[in-house]
């Protein structure tokens, strides 16, 4: 039997291994939004616990008689992480013994897992919607809440999304570089030998893919339009160029604060993770307008600074900070971003 | 300098008469020795207010005079003849007050100075007592009247006008930070940043201004607990007046009118209790009022005429009243993004009720529910204002008022007026 080609063993073994980064990441997402959660409730599933909004969606889910979401009631959550580690020592072995047996074996392993997979989630999200609690506070006849497989959903007032997240999408560019290899070895290569290269650069291409899948849609910072907008925290209109700070979620969504302390109330008041933020920039106070990021901005606090909200700290980029004239400001204390989260 | 004998018992008495009491003949002699002192034109102010002693009085004649930081440190009597411009040319502010019993009267003070540090003003008052800025004119001033930690002063008709071309630049028209028991009455202001402020200041009283055209507030409360604002108009401002953070107060006979724009309100009530709303006029704003986490507080005998929401509730707060209003030609009169509402809502009238009164008291013998369907659809799903006035609208609000089902079921008026409330 004719052994497999290295760039197919190259992308193989590239591919399994990268499923060890489904140890660090989450797997699937479930997004819930409603009004009176205007950043929505996120629920990460990892390969052995879970993540977000648990608690919170708990107690909604109460209301409606649902099951309290704990981590003991997933047995998947202990076989999960030796399953993934037997893909990829399967993957390595396929890499390493040429053996195109071994190859279309784990093609089909793979197809199976994402159909169990798929099903078990399926199973679960079905049990978990139609099996309500009797003494539910609220109860809408023949309403199930089952939450959607993949896409979108509306129950009750909650729309809901389901889809995978980083460590999903690196199964799947798995699944997608197993299929193109045996494309590859057993299709193209003996019938078009023209299109190898492109058959080659497809599975690069997959590979490449696999590296970027975690840099999602792209977010950016949104000038704040002073005299105009309003601080989402204590509604008042910001005018001041020095203090004004700003959040952009992960999801894109942009909030405008008049104030450091707004900005961080803000966050503690809707338990937002700093990690799940793209951006958190404040204005430069020796370059009003400017906005830096804080994890490399200088703070200082003083009262001197009547900021809008009486937060009295200002941010000043390093450069800025180093010409600016401290001795103006009485009392100066200088901060670090992790001691202003802790101030207010 | 010419030196002219004082006839007159000088008319300012200190407010407190017990504290006049308090420093008996020693005060008496000093107001009898009192003198009046005039500036000539080729002598400047700050030497003649060098020159004279504590409660003499300054008369400034008609004229131009370039000045600034003008310390007064002592009680005076400064009074202007037709309006003595007093110029900053944009350097520092003008007058700056560390004196009780001082009395600043008809001057016109213009162009002070600007710096990100310091909040220069034309008039600044700091800890002192019993300052009185009576009639006076402020241009394009950073800040206009200052008060920093004072009491029992009184800003009086005066007039300040900021210059909206740096609109973000521009400071507060009469701005008071930790003051108690003071004044603010009979003032015009217009073009600052907000045109009256208070900042932890208490007791005290902002009665029958004038402020418009200002870019944040007519009237900007923070952490200032127990004052009263009474017969005051806001008109065209950013939004109109703003009450954060505080406690005890009372808001009546004001009248909020053309707040217009994306986010603008009549009155934006933020973390407030224990607070009274009486008899004033909502009229024409985006928002009449919105209320964020407020409590125990009364709105009654209020009318709100021609606004886009007249009033907007958060669903965070909590044991408020809303009595005997009037709700004319709104377009929403409740809307709110909460299904429980923890509000007293009664004898209202409301222009959009249609039901009747078989026993003839007055009353509607059907509750009105003031949040419509549309306008909960719309807290909902902002982009579906595009329908608003449509006849599906229309047809789901009927509908909705037979058979209620998505609007919030605590929130109604059980004793509708049938006619509106006199006011």
């Amino acid at each position: 039997m004719k052994p497999i080609h290295n760039i197919s063993r190259a992308s193989i073994a590239v591919a399994s291994l990268a499923l060890i980064a489904t140890y660090f990441v989450p797997l699937w997402r479930i997004d819930l939004w409603a009004p009176q959660y205007p950043e929505g409730l996120v629920m990460k599933i990892w390969l052995s616990k879970l993540s977000g909004d648990v608690e919170i969606i708990n107690g909604l889910n109460h209301y409606i008689g649902m099951a309290h979401i704990k981590e003991e009631m997933f047995p998947e959550f202990k076989l999960l992480p030796y399953a993934v580690g037997f893909y990829i020592v399967f993957g390595i072995l396929t890499a390493l013994l040429k053996n195109r047996k071994m190859l279309v074996s784990y093609f089909i392993l793979i197809v199976l897992a994402g159909v169990v997979a798929l099903y078990d989630f399926w199973k679960w999200g079905y049990e978990y919607g139609h099996n309500l609690s009797d003494d539910a506070p609220i109860k809408v006849p023949g309403m199930a809440y089952q939450p959607p497989l993949i896409g979108y959903k509306e129950l009750l007032n909650f729309g809901a999304y389901s889809m995978p997240d980083v460590g999903g999408w690196v199964f799947v560019a798995l699944g997608v570089v197993v299929v193109m290899v045996i494309i590859y070895e057993f299709y193209f290569l003996e019938k078009i030998f023209v299109k190898k290269t492109a058959i080659k650069s497809a599975i690069l291409w997959a590979i490449i893919s696999l590296g970027t899948i975690s840099q999602s849609c792209t977010q950016t910072t949104e000038p704040i339009r002073y005299g105009k907008d309003a601080c989402e925290f204590c509604k008042m209109t910001i005018v001041d160029k020095r203090y004004a700070a700003e959040i952009v979620t992960d999801k894109g969504k942009v909030f405008k604060f008049d104030d450091l302390s707004c900005m961080v109330k803000y966050m503690k008041a809707n338990k937002l993770n700093e990690s799940a933020l793209a951006f958190l920039v404040v204005n430069d106070y020796s370059a009003p307008g400017e906005l830096i990021d804080v994890k490399t901005a200088v703070f200082l606090s003083s009262k001197d600074f009547r900021s809008p909200m009486r937060g009295d700290v200002a941010a000043f980029s390093p450069k800025s900070f180093a010409t600016a004239n401290k001795a103006e400001f009485t009392q100066a204390k200088m901060l670090t971003w992790k001691e202003v989260v802790a101030i207010f | 300098m010419k030196r002219t004998p004082n006839h007159h018992f000088p008319h300012l008495l200190p407010r407190p008469f017990v504290f006049m009491m308090s420093i008996g003949l020693f005060f008496m002699s000093v107001v009898l020795h009192a003198r009046k002192w005039v500036v000539s034109p080729n002598q400047s102010i700050r030497h003649t207010i060098a020159g004279a002693a504590a409660y003499d009085t300054i008369l400034i004649p008609k004229g131009i005079y370039r000045v600034n930081t003008v310390l007064i440190n002592k009680p005076l009597t400064i009074i202007g003849q037709h309006f003595p411009v007093l110029d900053g040319q944009f350097k520092n502010e003008i007058f700056t007050i560390t004196a009780n019993d001082v009395t600043i009267q008809g001057l016109h003070f213009e162009n002070v100075g600007m710096t990100s540090m310091i909040d220069w003003a034309a008039i600044k008052v700091l800890e002192s007592r019993n300052v009185r800025i009576i009639g006076n004119r402020v241009r394009n001033s950073y800040f206009g009247i200052y008060l920093s930690a004072s009491d029992h002063c009184l800003v009086q008709e005066n007039d300040v006008r900021g210059n909206p071309k740096e609109e973000q630049n521009t400071g507060n028209g009469i701005h008071a930070w930790k003051c108690d028991s003071i004044r603010i009455e009979n003032n015009r202001v217009a073009g600052h940043r907000d045109g009256i402020y208070f900042e932890f200041v208490t007791n005290s009283i902002i009665q029958r201004n004038f402020s418009h055209q200002n870019i944040r507030y007519g009237l900007h409360f923070m952490f200032s607990h127990k004052n009263g604002y009474f017969y005051n108009t806001f008109r065209e401002n950013g939004a109109g007046v703003a009450v954060m953070y505080t406690k005890f107060v009372t808001m009546k006979h004001n009248i909020f009118e053309q707040n217009w724009g994306g986010a603008a309100y009549g009155l934006l009530l933020k973390d407030i209790s224990d607070s009274h709303i009486e008899q004033n006029t909502f009229n024409i704003n985006t928002i009449g009022v919105y209320m964020e986490g407020c409590s125990r507080s009364v709105f009654s005998h209020n009318q709100f005429i021609k606004n886009g929401y007249a009033i907007r509730v958060q669903a965070n707060c909590d044991d408020n009243a809303l009595v005997y209003n009037n709700f004319k030609g709104n377009t929403f009169d409740v809307a709110t993004n909460g299904n429980v509402v923890l509000t007293k809502v009664a004898h209202n009238y409301w222009d959009k009720y249609e039901g009747y009164d078989l026993n003839r008291d007055g009353i509607g013998d059907v509750p009105f529910r003031p949040v419509s369907l549309y306008a909960s659809v719309i807290e909902r799903i902002p982009q579906a204002m595009m329908l608003l006035r449509s006849f599906t609208v229309t047809l789901l609000d009927r509908i909705e008022k037979i058979i209620p089902s998505i609007t919030p079921e605590g929130m109604k008026d059980e004793s509708p007026m049938m006619k509106p409330i006199k006011l």
